[in-house]
């Protein structure tokens, strides 16, 4: 007789109410290292616990870590209680942790912190001996896997920040027991180079047991005796290893040590192009500065050119001339007035019209006008000139007297 | 003149800052500014370079690292 083949779900169904029914499953406590610890943006949280030998899958739901008077995170040595149940879904079974109990650091984290106390006491961490990051490195050696992400997103960020930059890749394991040795010599081999301006060293995010060989104190020692700069990018920004500490500079992530590691070259660009700006605006604002000083001294030589005073003086003279021609025409003119007046006044006095009046001139022989007796003798040959003509007469006799006495009598 | 580019950057500045004084004679000025695009002509030509090359280090059977060339885009 053949059995019905049950379907998955069924399977899943059966098992989920076979454990949900368990008296010790349904209701249990369990002390473990929390890793790979996750806060959902959901709010609910997923991690592993996990001893020296296994791990089991766990949730809390939001409603239950909501009073958690702690955070929990990796390394973390908890006591959960609730109940194991499968997720139908995926066919899994994980513990459904109701209540979380903080018991202490686990065994990796302790092993972190002595070494970190250690190394920071023997001086490894300290600022003073970090050495300057180079600005722009020629060539920067990376030591890292040669399959992950890490190599890709420096290479990307690398390239696209500034394409001259050479890079050399040590590939190194980053995970497991022989990488925390495969990539201290990765270190010393690019440290022994003479091209190399710039190590990076780093990889992506992981578990706290993945990142562990960046905790090597072997390689803490070499990091810190490198004679080239390094940026360590390791995990993600929340992670921090021994290796980060002991480093130069610590990167959040690989990209970002990538970024770190060199100028952008867009910014390099314009503050270039800027300065080139500045230089022709000076050189254009120099020359015309001593161009205006060279036109001010032109014009103070014209100012002050000896031809200029002659035509100043010239000007001058020609002023004064002008004057002295105006105060000329002036006096000839008032003169001309007066000249005019006399011949009016001579007019009123003109002889013609004297005569044509009935008063006559009496001239001697030579022409002499006879203005008085004492002139005349008796028995001269006189003429008396009228309007008409004249009269020659001669002196008959001579009497002394006025001709207004005759008139007034 | 094996200045860095921030070496090169900082003369260029000099340079730029004590010709905006103006104080210098137009013989120093003009030999400032010929410096200053010598100055400018090298650091273009730094951040000018050909796209670097990207190598991988492998190990040869002596246990001499030879560089070869990193495939990219795989």
């Amino acid at each position: 007789m053949e059995v019905r083949p049950l379907k998955v779900s069924e399977v899943n169904g059966y098992i989920k109410r076979l454990v949900l029914s368990d008296m010790i499953l349904s209701n249990l406590s369990l002390e473990g290292e929390i890793s790979n610890f996750k806060h959902h943006y959901s709010g609910h949280m997923y991690f592993n616990l996990k001893d020296e030998k296994a791990k089991i899958k766990a949730v809390m739901f939001k409603g239950d870590n909501e009073s958690l008077s702690f955070i929990p995170e990796d390394g973390l040595m908890v006591v959960a209680s609730g109940y194991v149940s499968v997720y139908e879904r995926d066919g899994e079974y994980q513990l459904y942790v109701r209540h979380l109990k903080e018991k202490g650091l686990g065994d990796l984290y302790k092993a972190f912190e002595e070494l970190k106390v250690k190394l920071e006491k023997e001086g490894l961490f300290l600022e003073s001996s970090k050495k300057a990051i180079p600005t722009m490195p020629k060539k920067i050696g990376v030591v890292t896997s040669s399959t992950g992400a890490a190599i890709r997103d420096i290479i990307t960020v690398l390239r696209r920040r500034f394409p001259p930059c050479q890079i050399l890749i040590y590939p190194a394991l980053v995970q497991g027991n022989r990488a925390a040795e495969e990539i201290s010599k990765g270190l010393a081999y690019l440290d022994s180079r003479d091209d190399i301006d710039l190590i990076i060293t780093g990889r992506g995010g992981g578990s706290i047991e993945e990142l562990f060989a960046f905790n090597d104190e072997n390689l803490a020692r070499t990091i810190y005796s490198l004679k080239t700069p390094i940026i360590t990018a390791i995990g993600h920004e929340t992670d921090f290893t021994i290796a980060d500490f002991v480093s130069d500079l610590r990167a959040p992530t690989p990209s970002a040590a990538a970024e770190l590691s060199v100028p952008d070259i867009l910014e390099l660009e314009a503050g270039l192009k800027k300065r080139l700006k500045d230089f022709e605006r000076i050189v254009t604002e120099t020359i015309r500065k001593k161009r205006a000083e060279i036109d001010l001294i032109n014009a103070n030589l014209k100012y002050y050119n000896p031809i200029n005073r002659l035509r100043d003086k010239r000007q001058e003279l020609d002023g004064i001339f002008k004057d002295m021609n105006y105060g000329i025409e002036r006096i000839i003119a008032t003169r001309s007035r007066e000249i005019l007046d006399l011949k009016s006044r001579l007019d009123i006095l003109n002889p013609a019209l004297v005569i044509s009046s009935g008063y006559g001139i009496i001239e001697d022989q030579a022409g002499n006008i006879i203005r008085s007796i004492g002139l005349v003798e008796q028995g001269d040959e006189i003429s008396i000139i009228l309007k008409d003509g004249k009269i020659l007469a001669s002196v008959k006799d001579i009497e002394e007297g006025g001709w207004q006495d005759e008139i007034n009598l | 003149m094996k200045l860095t580019y921030e070496e090169a950057i900082i003369e260029l500045e000099k340079i730029l800052d004590e010709l905006e004084k103006g104080e210098s004679s137009l013989d120093q000025s003009l030999k400032m500014f010929k410096k200053g695009i010598d100055l400018y002509n090298y650091c273009n030509k730094l951040i000018s370079e050909a796209e670097g090359e990207i190598k991988i280090l492998l190990e040869d059977d002596n246990g001499d690292m030879v560089e070869s060339s990193y495939p990219m885009g795989g």
